[in-house]
């Protein structure tokens, strides 16, 4: 028996360390490794793709009269509150041990100066409200650290499925393979049996394409599905404020917040109610809303919630406008 | 929360410790095993507890009233409230939009104006499946087949008994009840471990995948090519025998361990050469149930043949009923029915003893026999996956028309697309499926009963295997067994 296991142990692990496969879990080890690396950037972007994309370390450098390398990019793809959570925990845990390093002494005092002068994050209506996800729990298995496993924890039994997280935390624990499977079967698929060509994979079932609506991922913000969000959200934002001196949230649009439907406005409504809440509880907290006065056409986006060229102008000009009315524009250095 | 799921694993390896810490304290085992089975039915929606919970009440007091009487008309009453009750849940919850909107559609036919009043009834998960075991046992009793039981406790398990709750089997309370008052006594049968693995293969690896294949040329039926319909429907074929059959299995897998033993749900149903065959193989426990408590009180073949055809239309058009509130599950009970009644004349059966008795013809008829009623029972299946009643015109066209099939298009299309190593895969999938029910037509229970008398090295580096299988094989986001839907 302990060679079988041995054995499904070995090929687990050759699985999912492959570079190529495993690109869920080396965005996450990427976004790490730039911090650990990183001794000297003020600021930090943390958050998903959409806090990023239209957002480069150097348009945010010459935006608030920095130089070069003082921004850090430290985002993760498909990062949502629970995943920046959870960075945010091992980014502390790194900070406090190479201060500690520093200092030479066995035991180390309180920090006096936190990591970050400022941190933006952005969020979309739809994050976190989705079911346990296994790139979410990934996520947590990857950063957070064993000591604060107690906290993830008690912050699962928020959701509407404690078990649903739980159980999955224990299966990515047992399985390294486990969380990566769709990136697995991508390519590993791919590899053996050669990809479907793009736009033409219709053609052995049908003579046209099959008409398709970009994906639009929405949140109902129903007590139920937001309790694990709210639970999240409330502490990464106390944890952001012991790693840097103030937290920009960015309220992000996506694609649904285009369409002209009473109930996603409502969602919208509620979103917004929702992070100005927890916001004013925190005066480290401030809110870049750049929903309003944002893009909103469904055209400004490439999919469901990521914006094209066209969308990112749009944004960066609004993100301007919101830096200067808060007296952080600096201009280019 | 669904076997196939890292939380059901959970759940299950917590609930298994405890109650293997319970070994010697039945009631306490009892109680355990009926709170856990409360909390599993109640992580779908707990307000449907209640409904449980006064099925539960309600038969077990009437069974034993109609026990306890000796007047039949008495009985017969009792056994009314039973029968109101039950079907009264399953006809709200199930059937009153169909229903409703049926009439209203036919009342617009005439010309009537008529509206429907909106109601957004949830249905409750697996009300098809305790409904008709609870009925079993009220009518059991009326028939004075079976003795009711004293405890509320161990009718209460016997109604809510977790691994069997959500999709079956539909057991009955002569096989069911002895055993769970036994309970504390029961020892783990661990071949369960390779009911399990086989079971969430046959849904992860198999039914999973092969799902995308139907989604894709059922989507839009007008529209697909006629072979690629077909590839289709053969991949729902395997998909919904993989995945009730993989349910299935894991039930009986997780009862044994607990020392239970459910009947078998399935015994390679594709490998039968008839109607009647199909059948039992087939959802046993329903098929059986519908024999029991419908076909043979209607008068069963007691009768001219055409009194026995009509029993049997009869029978399969509400056995479809039960599947789902639409009309396309009442065409697929019909188109089974027919299949029944057209393999029922003397004629048609000597034919088959005469090619059967002759050792030359006797492999080769099996073979197209089996093959033949596959594609029949196919056509059944496109009637069942069709979304609406225009679906399952266009898709029976699309399968039989041979003259509008584009073979140049539906060929080149395999090599253009670039799926062709995809389709392989699924194809191979399916391949196996069939035949390996065509040449070994067993249950999976007597396939992991072999297995278990295998030394113990290779039993585990089966199931460990199969498992990692799962791991590796798994959707991003598994889709929920089929038959939770009815």
């Amino acid at each position: 028996m302990v060679p079988i296991l041995l054995a499904v142990w070995v090929l687990d692990a050759w699985l999912s360390d492959d570079g190529r496969a495993g690109w869920e879990r080396n965005t996450v080890r990427g976004s790490l490794g730039r911090f650990e690396n990183d001794t000297r950037a003020q600021v930090a972007i943390l958050g998903s793709s959409t806090s990023k994309d239209w957002l480069p370390e150097t348009y945010l450098e010459q935006q608030l009269g920095l130089r070069r390398g003082d921004v850090i990019d430290a985002h993760i793809n498909g990062c949502h509150q629970d995943c920046t959570w959870a960075e945010v925990q091992h980014l502390r845990q790194v900070y406090e041990q190479k201060r500690c390093r520093t200092t030479g002494k066995d035991r180390c005092s309180p920090p006096k100066e936190k990591r970050f002068s400022s941190v933006f994050i952005g969020t979309n209506q739809f994050q976190l409200c989705e079911f346990a996800h296994s790139k979410r729990v990934l996520q947590h298995t990857l950063m957070t650290p064993a000591v604060d496993l107690p906290t993830l924890f008690g912050i699962y039994l928020h959701a509407e499925q404690p078990m649903a997280w739980l159980g999955r935390y224990a299966g990515m624990r047992l399985s390294d393979a486990y969380g990566d499977t769709q990136a697995l079967r991508d390519y590993w698929g791919g590899r053996w049996l050669g990809r479907p060509r793009a736009g033409r994979e219709h053609l052995w079932y049908r003579a046209d394409a099959p008409v398709t609506e970009p994906e639009v991922l929405s949140c109902a913000y129903g007590e139920a599905e937001i309790a694990l969000k709210r639970a999240f959200t409330e502490d990464l934002l106390d944890d952001l404020g012991e790693l840097a001196d103030h937290v920009y949230l960015m309220l992000l649009p996506d694609r649904s917040v285009a369409l002209d439907d009473p109930e996603h406005q409502r969602r919208w409504a509620a979103h917004r109610a929702l992070h100005a809440e927890l916001a004013a509880k925190r005066p480290w907290v401030t809110i870049i809303d750049l929903v309003t006065e944002g893009a909103a056409d469904p055209k400004l986006f490439r999919d469901g919630f990521h914006l094209n060229d066209e969308g990112m102008k749009i944004q960066r000009a609004l993100f301007e406008r919101r830096l200067q009315a808060l007296g952080l524009a600096k201009g280019r250095k | 929360m669904t076997f196939t799921t890292p939380q059901f694993a959970l759940f299950f390896a917590l609930f298994f410790w405890v109650w293997t810490l319970l070994r010697n304290r039945p009631s306490a085992r009892k109680s355990f095993l009926l709170a856990a089975s409360y909390f599993f039915y109640g992580s779908w929606n707990a307000k449907f507890l209640l409904l449980i919970l006064a099925s539960t009440i309600v038969d077990f007091q009437v069974g034993r009233l109609i026990a306890a009487s000796t007047e039949d008309r008495r009985r017969k009453r009792l056994l009314w409230i039973s029968v109101a009750l039950n079907l009264g849940f399953l006809g709200f919850f199930k059937y009153y939009g169909f229903f409703v909107d049926s009439a209203v559609a036919g009342l617009n036919a005439l010309g009537i104006a008529a509206h429907a009043p909106t109601l957004e009834i949830l249905l409750p998960v697996g009300i098809s499946f305790y409904t008709f075991q609870t009925l079993s046992y009220t009518i059991d009793i009326y028939r004075r087949q079976l003795e009711p039981t004293r405890s509320l406790f161990d009718f209460a398990l016997y109604v809510a008994y977790f691994p069997q709750l959500v999709a079956g089997p539909i057991e009955r309370a002569g096989h069911l009840l002895p055993q769970i008052s036994a309970i504390g006594s029961r020892t783990p049968d661990w071949s369960g471990f390779g009911l399990i693995a086989l079971g969430c293969f046959k849904k992860v690896v198999i039914a999973d995948n092969v799902a995308e294949l139907a989604e894709l040329t059922y989507a839009h039926p007008g529209q697909t090519f006629g072979p690629a319909l077909w590839v289709g429907t053969w991949a729902f074929a395997v998909q919904i025998y993989c995945d009730f059959s993989g349910y299935s299995d894991i039930a009986v897998g997780l009862s044994r361990l607990l020392g239970i033993d459910l009947i078998q749900n399935f015994k390679a149903p594709y490998a039968a050469k008839g109607p009647s065959e199909f059948w039992q193989r087939w959802h046993i426990s329903l098929s059986t149930w519908l024999r029991d408590y419908l076909y043979i009180p209607l008068g069963g073949n007691r009768g001219s043949g055409l009194f026995t055809s009509r029993n049997l239309v009869l029978t399969m058009l509400l056995g479809g009923l039960w599947h789902g509130a639409a009309w396309n599950f009442v065409l697929w009970g019909a188109w089974h029915g027919l299949l029944l009644m057209a393999f029922r004349p003397a004629i048609f059966r000597r034919l088959v003893q005469r090619l059967d008795a002759r050792a030359l013809t006797r492999i080769p008829s099996r073979i197209v026999r089996t093959l033949v009623f596959f594609q029949l029972v196919c056509l059944g299946w496109a009637l069942f996956r069709a979304k609406t009643l225009s679906d399952c015109v266009e898709l029976w066209r699309g399968l039989l028309d041979f003259t509008a099939w584009d073979w140049t298009a539906f060929t080149t299309g395999i090599v253009e697309s670039g799926a062709g190593g995809w389709l392989a895969v699924c194809a191979s999938l399916i391949v196996l499926t069939i035949t390996t029910q065509m040449v070994w037509p067993v249950g999976a229970n007597a396939l992991v009963n072999r297995l278990w008398r295998m030394p113990e090295p290779v039993r585990f580096a089966v199931v460990v295997l199969l498992l990692y299988a799962c791991v590796l094989a798994a959707p991003e986001q598994p889709p929920p067994f089929l038959y939770f839907q009815f």
